[in-house]
């Protein structure tokens, strides 16, 4: 529907609205009008200015009435689509607000089975004590550095893995480590794999 | 190479909003399960779960179809933004349930902390979303008397076992009980593919009922809507859905992340807006934000407590998108001149 379609249907709504239709009374007053200025028998002096008005006013009605019959134009679809790209009939027009962004692929959500949970669960008691044993431990680490385009990287291995709490601000924190552009992070078992992984890196 | 470290809500939200969140955690699991106990609950779930499969044999075409269409139904973006749905009741052993991420990303790529803390947040309300919307088979009330008068109620209870055992904190101890028997219940996956040649999204949802089925479509709805959240760097993205979407990460993403979606959607409800379009759409522009601004609106909406300018924002940008889509509708380009 276009913007002047929309506006003469609202025109028309208006104009039913507020009744503007001939009356019986008056559609009979028209014919009778318009057999008297027709007739053959007619003078023209017998014409009245005023029953003349009185014509113009009734025809002008009966045109805004025979405007407001015609058929409306069709409805739109219940659940409209986007508009179709003048010029381009068949292809949609792509809709103001897109959804999505194809440039990720989200891995699979899957619902799990309270048996899946259970297994997680189970690991999660088994290494409870471990953690809480390592919970007071301070973190250890070996590091190293290494340029990569002309940038200093700080290679840091800690050990053993805390259960991976370790993130790169709280190395960050640690004084004794220096800043670096970069940070390549890893978790060793124990001291001399994370030492042996470290030197390799030189 | 480097492994990434978890990114767990007690350390993306205040402790006023973990407690926030936990109280309605808690709420959320006297309203779910009652007083059954874990092991009531899981006894019942499986018993359910037998008649439920037994109840929609013979009906599992008609019972995918009216999945997908019921979504459709409910979520009119879905025809908005032309996205397929591929929905399929399947057996628990066609299930191929997915590990989630990849742990190991080039050192080039790793994310910073709030990147995946807000693709956590934003997982979560997938999920809450997803609990939300399974209910809906409401709906079809009428349709799923006919195949079995009992079945909308069981679909309820069925809904509320499974999802409700993730407000259970203390359901640890007690699992490992039942671990030994080797319970099984029910699940479902889902997926979101782009077809570049058809420019168009697809939601791949597989289930062993169908309330799950329609639990798993909804999510790949929010998935799709969850994409906002990303820039246009595709490494960068693939980093961050490494390091963030894992099925470890997946309980506290349903137990917290339901409270997300409410809080979020309760912008939408209160206001005067019904296009319910608008509503998905909104979430997008929500993601959007940048990590700060984010976190701010969600943990304020968590709390009731947005500020005069996001609710300000809120309102505004649902008024924009309601005008884009009626544009769209009518084709006319000035509606707001």
């Amino acid at each position: 529907m276009t913007k002047q379609q929309l506006l003469e249907t609202i025109r028309r709504v208006i104009k039913q609205e507020l009744n503007e239709a001939l009356t019986p009374e008056e559609q009979k007053e028209l014919e009778e009008l318009e057999y008297e200025f027709t007739s053959d028998v007619r003078h023209d002096s017998a014409i009245s200015p005023s029953l003349y008005k009185r014509y113009k006013e009734l025809k002008a009605k009966e045109a805004k009435t025979d405007e407001a019959a015609a058929p409306a134009p069709s409805k739109p679809k219940e659940k409209p689509g986007p508009a179709v790209a003048p010029g381009k009939p068949g292809e949609k027009q792509k809709p103001r607000r897109p959804l999505g962004n194809p440039s990720v692929k989200p891995a699979p959500k899957a619902t799990m089975s309270e048996a899946e949970m259970l297994a997680k669960i189970v690991k999660r008691f088994k290494s409870a004590k471990k953690i809480n044993e390592n919970a007071e431990q301070k973190y250890n680490y070996v590091k190293t550095n290494k340029y990569v385009d002309g940038k200093a990287v700080n290679v840091v291995g800690f050990y053993p893995d805390p259960k991976g709490t370790f993130t790169k601000e709280k190395a960050n924190n640690l004084s004794n480590v220096s800043k670096f552009d970069k940070w390549e992070i890893k978790f060793y078992k124990n001291k001399q794999e994370a030492e042996l992984a470290i030197k390799s890196k030189k | 190479m480097a492994h990434l470290v978890e990114v767990e809500y007690d350390k993306i939200f205040s402790a006023k909003t973990m407690t926030s969140l936990k109280g309605k955690s808690g709420e959320s699991l006297r309203q779910m399960l009652g007083n059954k106990s874990l092991m009531q609950t899981m006894m019942r779930s499986q018993a359910l779960l037998g008649e439920i499969i037994e109840a929609e044999d013979g009906y599992r075409d008609e019972l995918e179809m009216v999945a997908a269409q019921m979504v459709t139904d409910a979520y009119p973006i879905v025809d908005y933004a032309n996205i397929k749905i591929d929905a399929k009741i399947v057996s628990m052993s066609d299930l191929d349930i997915p590990q989630g991420g990849n742990n190991e990303v080039s050192i080039d790529n790793i994310p910073a902390e709030a990147e995946k803390a807000k693709r956590r947040i934003i997982n979560g309300i997938t999920q809450g979303a997803s609990i939300r919307g399974a209910f809906g088979f409401m709906l079809f009330k009428e349709y799923l008397d006919q195949i079995n008068p009992e079945l909308v109620d069981k679909y309820g209870e069925i809904l509320k076992l499974a999802f409700g055992i993730y407000d259970d904190e203390n359901a640890i101890a007690m699992m490992l009980a039942a671990l030994a028997q080797g319970q099984k219940m029910q699940g479902g996956e889902s997926e979101m593919e782009y077809d570049e040649e058809n420019e168009q999204f697809i939601i791949k949802a597989r289930a062993i009922c169908f309330p799950m089925l329609v639990h798993e479509i909804v999510k790949g709805l929010y998935e799709i809507v969850g994409t906002e959240g990303f820039g246009a760097d595709k490494a960068k993205n693939q980093a961050i859905v490494g390091a963030v979407d894992k099925l470890s990460n997946e309980p506290n993403d349903l137990r917290f992340g339901k409270f997300f979606y409410d809080a979020i959607s309760k912008i939408y409800n209160d206001s005067d807006i019904e296009d319910a379009r608008v509503r998905e759409l909104f979430f997008a522009e929500v993601y959007k934000l940048d990590e700060n601004d984010f976190f701010s609106f969600v943990e304020n909406a968590v709390n009731d407590e947005l500020t005069p300018a996001q609710l300000s924002w809120a309102t505004g940008t649902m008024k924009d998108i309601e005008k884009d889509l009626k544009k769209d509708d009518t084709g006319l380009e000035d509606l707001d001149e």
